[in-house]
């Protein structure tokens, strides 16, 4: 950055240089000062409405014919005029010279004023709210209120715990009126489902008349914005205090994006999962699935190891294991996309090294698909991004709101294309869509290859023809990609035949795009669940021969066949809604071993279940769609005789001598890294933002 | 005594209707500033008039419209605020519905020298003949080619379109009135970007007082020097004009008239158009005074936001320099006298109660505070003191002052610090007695 585009001011003394248009509120975090803030949150637009981040600030002043700082005659010092009030550092722009305090006992003062406005109407029944020990009120008003309570008139009465759909209560009266709730939601999600009613004193905050929550797929994140009780999760409220939850860094288990989370669990039960900080990743966001889909790891867990209905010791599991599987041909694992690496890792170890002819399967479309070939960060800063049968708004919620944000701010465009009936809510929401005749998707990329080669009026007519997308939408979409910077094209989900033309149709698209671009054209498939990619660098995936999707994957055609004699599931529930004939073939196999969390369709089948650890209890590793290697750290202990899937694995492993010494995660991770080069970054530490490991 | 510029003709009959405002030279200013005047220079006529907003801020208008990049592909507006809100003022109405055509006309010069083909008139919901008469007068001129497509023959299009508030205070603040045309919730915006930056769609845009407007045809037919002919302009400025140099700054330059709203206990309140620099003890005079058996006891000279002054400033010249060195304001032009029989809490109460009422709820400071002081003052006007009341008085007033977001609740203070100064003897006895020394309870506030 060239130096005029920099500015030098002190905070409180500190000298300091940022870029032009950096506001002291961030500046001062940037030097570890931290000032009082309630309506500013880094996310979101500044507002500068709670007024508690008042500072003095001092200017130098400037010679209007020199243009040049005005010298005190004695010392020789620049001259300094205060600004004629306190600022609010939130939106107060650094400029070169200022000099700001944030500590003096007029800027206290100020502050002290301004909490002591807020809590005037503020109900102050802390013992029974449930932000309490993590609300902004509080520890504001213990680090720089007042110290007292000279409002004495009556207080403001308002709606109490107020349900708003399923998830949030809101509390009306405790509202301190900072906008954060309704700004996350008209910034970045596109669902206003809370808004402003009433003006003044009366102003309060009220579910949206026009959008009901209940279709609200990012709301949830309202509850961590709000800075106090005004509103609170249905889920979390009561069940604990903050103070009494571990706290662990956690990694989402729903979708390929991999979110940071906090898992906040209590005496064994997990009591609430919110978002971590990861720019990188889902900035302070999650969806409200990540959020609110954790009641399957309290509810209808297997608790123990069970043989033929039987609640076993983990020997007894174990061994049973091993001597049902040990001489047997033909034997296929079943992975769930959301199975760690070490788990994938050493199970790839037992079924290569340990069994006869097996093969292993994950349960998602990676094998035919690829890896998508960028980062979050890529498709941020690129323009236009075009989804095909791409619906990223439910597959990878974060993912959409992350570029909805580029998009609001006019920074990208979204695109989407697929059949009419798809994704109206997509559709709904992106810059621009157009219908696709259903099953035209390989079709269209191909006409896009051709008509970025040249758009001339036969090709347009022919590819308007194969995909019916009106020839002008797809000339002024060929214009728009030739035109811009750093295009990007999603390809979501496709029947197993179109994977293959679906990859050299977009080959030979990316090779036309890339041209004479500088900026790498990011354009991919992307399938896949929360942990597809790491489970291929670990080595779980089946011959190129044996790839299917869906009900066409081979394990399932080989079952029917007859051509397996045994079963081991890990994870999911892929048996769930299995036709009549897929259940008499599994009651036909000598024996089907699941190792899972829950009881399902899949597991009351097993003949061997091996109860393990959810993702809030065992230590582990996920890989996201992008290549960014994240770890999770369990907030509670395996629950009753539950155990972390590398160690029942890693204990298969050891009965078969495949594994000696030690199972923890550091001892499977460093054996992982010593097993091949591409595995090496197991054995490093991993960083809060996760590292990227392939790409 | 008055002097009728802004108000020309507003006595005529039949005024109010582009016929007769053409035969008396109505729209000449339009055709001169088209066929004879480039964009600039019509800037510049407005600029070295020295007119400044009738609003209450009182900038520099040829300032603001030389903000606009004109260049700029984004399309501009005008934004005429007609909102009228402030206790006290009413000259904006008598304007729109005297002289309608004369805001048109400026309105369509000021398009003109921005660069803007649409206008847009934020009235005041309440004002429904000012509502009536905008509308035949922009019907008149539609007709008469003066609005619409090729303007006079020239090749300037511009329309106007009139969006009526839905009663909201705040609303008359510039950036929460370009929220509420938007179809948001009115409050107000920050500033930088200003209007002129980034204003309505966030496009350039000039945001002007109705009597701002109402002043541009005449300086554009008579010229600046002949503006500045009346009222108190500070000489620098007209010897900066003359060598076309930068003025020495507009802080104590007054030109022109100003139309004040003149109320209280008066014999003849109302509308009068004067000078500035004209003393206030004339605008007095030209209200016929206060009633029998009534003595003046205080002053507020620009609408509810300034702060009162004593009777020694009686003689004071009304400019925006002598105002402010007074320590009020010109403001919105709005002077209310205020006689012996006016209890001076109620007064507080009164317009504390407006303010709290009118209050955006956007900023801490105005919301809360003005609700807590509300209270106070209520209490203490209505005979339920507590000891330490004014200091508590005071100390809201003080956690308020400099903090809010707008000038609207660094307006809570005015009325309120500025009666305690005034008055403390009658703040004391409500305190001491729990009741009105005065006991005028038929002139104050209900409710
Ligand atoms: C709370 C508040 C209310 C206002 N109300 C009005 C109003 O009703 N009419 C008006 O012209 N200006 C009003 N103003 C001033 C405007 O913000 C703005 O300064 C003015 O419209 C600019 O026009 P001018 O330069 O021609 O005065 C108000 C300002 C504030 C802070
Ligand atoms: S509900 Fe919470 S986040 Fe929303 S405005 Fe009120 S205090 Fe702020
Ligand atoms: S001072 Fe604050 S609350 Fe009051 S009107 Fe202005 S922005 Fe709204
Ligand atoms: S943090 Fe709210 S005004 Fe700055």
């Amino acid at each position: 950055m060239s130096a005029n585009s920099m500015v030098k001011l002190t905070i409180d003394g500190q000298e300091l240089t940022v870029p032009k248009g950096t506001r002291v509120m961030p500046a001062a975090d940037s030097i570890g000062i931290h000032i009082p803030r309630f309506c500013y949150h880094g996310s979101l637009s500044v507002l500068g409405a709670c007024r508690v981040c008042l500072v003095q600030a001092f200017n130098p002043v400037i010679d209007r014919a020199t243009g040049e700082p005005v010298k005190d005659d004695e010392t020789g010092e620049p001259v300094y005029r205060e600004m004629p009030t306190l600022q609010t550092s939130c939106t107060l722009e650094c400029t070169e010279g200022m000099k700001i305090v944030t500590d003096s006992e007029k800027v206290l003062q100020g502050r002290a004023n301004i909490i002591e406005f807020i809590l005037a109407n503020h109900p102050l029944n802390c013992p029974i709210c449930d932000k309490g020990g993590e609300c902004e009120l509080q520890e504001m008003t213990m680090l720089c209120g007042p110290g007292r309570q000279l409002f004495t008139e009556s207080r403001l009465n308002q709606d109490k715990a107020r349900r708003i759909g399923a998830s949030i209560v809101l509390d009306q009266e405790r509202c301190i009126v900072c906008y954060r709730c309704t700004r996350f939601l008209s910034e970045w999600a596109s669902e206003q489902v809370f808004e402003f009613h009433e003006r003044g004193g009366h102003s309060v905050i009220e579910p949206a008349l026009k959008e009901p929550i209940g279709k609200a797929r990012f709301a949830g994140n309202t509850i961590d914005l709000c800075p106090v009780g005004a509103l609170t999760s249905e889920y979390f409220r009561f069940s604990a205090r903050p103070w009494e939850l571990a706290d662990t860094p956690g990694v989402c288990p729903h979708c390929a994006v991999g979110c940071s989370l906090t898992l906040g669990g209590r005496l064994g039960t997990l009591c609430r999962v919110q978002p971590r900080t990861n720019y990188y990743v889902n900035d302070n966001w999650i969806c409200d699935r990540g959020r609110y889909d954790y009641a399957w790891v309290q509810d209808d867990r297997l608790v123990a190891p069970e043989v033929d209905g039987v609640r076993v010791p983990w020997e007894t599991a174990v061994e049973r294991t091993v001597s049902a599987l040990a001489d047997i041909e033909s034997i296929a694992a079943v992975v769930d996309p959301a199975t760690p690496c070490e788990t994938g890792f050493l199970l790839q170890r037992f079924m290569s090294d340990g069994l006869k002819a097996s093969s292993i399967y994950v349960e998602d479309d990676f094998d035919l698909a690829g890896p998508f070939p960028g980062t979050i960060m890529d498709l941020m800063y690129s323009d236009p991004v075009i989804l095909v049968s791409a619906n990223i708004l439910e597959d990878q919620p974060i993912l959409w709101l992350r570029l909805n944000r580029r998009a609001l701010e006019g920074k990208l465009s979204m695109v989407a294309i697929g059949a009419p009936d798809w994704a109206p809510d997509l559709k709904r929401l992106a810059t621009d869509h157009a219908d696709l005749q259903p099953g035209q998707a390989v079709a269209f990329l191909n006409g896009m290859a051709d008509l970025v080669a040249s758009a001339d009026a036969s090709t347009l007519t022919r590819v308007s023809t194969e995909t019916g997308i009106p020839a002008e939408w797809l000339r002024g979409l060929v214009e728009r990609i030739s035109a811009a910077k750093r295009p990007a094209l999603i390809v979501g989900a496709l029947p197993t035949g179109e994977y293959a033309p679906a990859r050299s149709a977009l080959d030979r698209l990316t090779r036309s795009l890339q041209a004479d671009r500088k900026m790498p054209v990011k354009a991919g498939i992307l399938v896949g669940g929360a942990n597809s990619r790491g489970l291929r660098l670990v080595g779980c995936s089946p011959r190129a021969d044996a790839r299917g999707s869906g009900e066409t994957r081979p394990w399932r055609q080989a079952l029917l066949a007859g051509d397996l004699n045994a079963l081991i599931v890990v994870g999911g529930d892929p048996l769930c809604d299995a036709s009549p004939e897929l259940v008499e073939a599994v009651r036909g196999l000598s024996s089907l071993v699941y190792l899972g969390t829950n009881r399902n369709a899949t597991s009351e089948l097993a003949t061997v279940k091996l109860a393990s650890a959810s993702f809030a209890e065992e230590p582990f590793t996920f890989v996201n769609f992008e290549g960014r290697l994240q770890q999770s750290i369990p907030t509670n202990e395996p629950i009753e005789c539950t155990m972390p899937g590398l160690r029942v694995v890693g204990r298969l492993c050891a009965a078969l001598g495949l594994w000696h010494g030690e199972l923890t995660a550091d001892a499977v991770r460093r054996s992982m890294a010593e097993t091949a080069e591409t595995l090496r970054p197991w054995a490093a530490p991993i960083g809060e933002q996760g590292e990227m490991i392939a790409s | 005594m008055q002097e009728f510029r802004v108000l020309m003709g507003h006595d005529t009959p039949g005024y109010a209707s582009i016929g007769v405002y053409r035969d008396h030279g109505g729209y000449e200013a339009l055709r001169k500033a088209l066929h004879q005047m480039t964009p600039t220079e019509v800037t510049d006529e407005v600029y070295w008039s020295g007119l400044r907003g009738r609003g209450g801020a009182g900038f520099c208008t040829g300032m603001k419209w030389r903000f606009i990049d004109r260049s700029s592909p984004v399309p501009k507006y005008v934004v005429v605020n007609a909102d009228e809100g402030e206790p006290g003022t009413f000259k904006d109405r008598f304007i729109m519905e005297h002289v309608p055509h004369r805001v048109i006309e400026g309105i369509l010069i000021a398009c003109h020298a921005v660069g803007a083909a649409k206008a847009y008139i934020y009235l005041r919901g309440e004002l429904a003949l000012c509502r009536e008469r905008l509308l035949t007068a922009i019907e008149e001129a539609r007709r008469a080619g003066l609005l619409g497509a090729s303007v006079l023959g020239s090749d300037f299009d511009v329309d106007i379109a009139l969006h009526r508030g839905a009663g909201a205070y705040i609303c008359g603040e510039e950036t929460a009135l370009l929220d509420s045309l938007e179809g948001r919730r009115a409050q107000p915006r920050l500033k930088p970007p200003f209007p002129a930056q980034a204003g309505l769609y966030g496009c350039p845009t000039v945001v002007n007082n109705i009597e701002t407007l109402a002043n541009v045809p005449l300086i554009v037919e008579h010229g600046a020097e002949w503006y500045r002919s009346v009222g108190a302009p500070n000489p620098a400025v007209d010897a900066a004009a003359r060598t076309g140099g930068p003025p020495s700054g507009f802080g104590p330059d007054s030109p022109g008239t100003r139309v004040f709203s003149v109320s209280g206990k008066l014999n003849n309140p109302g509308v009068f158009e004067v000078p500035m620099g004209t003393p206030m003890s004339a605008l007095f005079g030209l209200a016929g005074g206060l009633r029998e058996g009534l003595e003046l006891r205080a002053v507020i000279p620009g609408g509810s936001s300034a702060p009162m002054i004593g009777p020694e400033h009686f003689e004071i010249p009304l400019t925006f320099q002598t105002l402010a060195d007074a320590g009020s304001m010109l403001g919105s032009g709005a002077v209310v006298f205020i006689d012996d029989q006016t209890c001076p809490v109620d007064l507080a109460l009164n317009l504390v109660e407006f303010y709290e009422h009118e209050s955006c709820g956007k900023c801490t400071p105005c919301r809360e505070g003005g609700q807590w002081m509300r209270k106070v003052i209520q209490r203490i006007a209505h005979g339920q003191c507590r000891e330490g009341d004014l200091e508590l008085v005071r100390h809201v007033s003080d956690g308020i002052k400099g903090k809010c977001f707008c000038a609207l609740g660094e307006s809570i203070p005015a009325p309120v610090n500025s009666s305690l100064a005034l008055f403390p003897e009658h703040w004391q006895y409500h305190i001491e007695h729990g009741s009105c020394p005065i006991g005028a309870k038929e002139y104050s506030h209900v409710g």
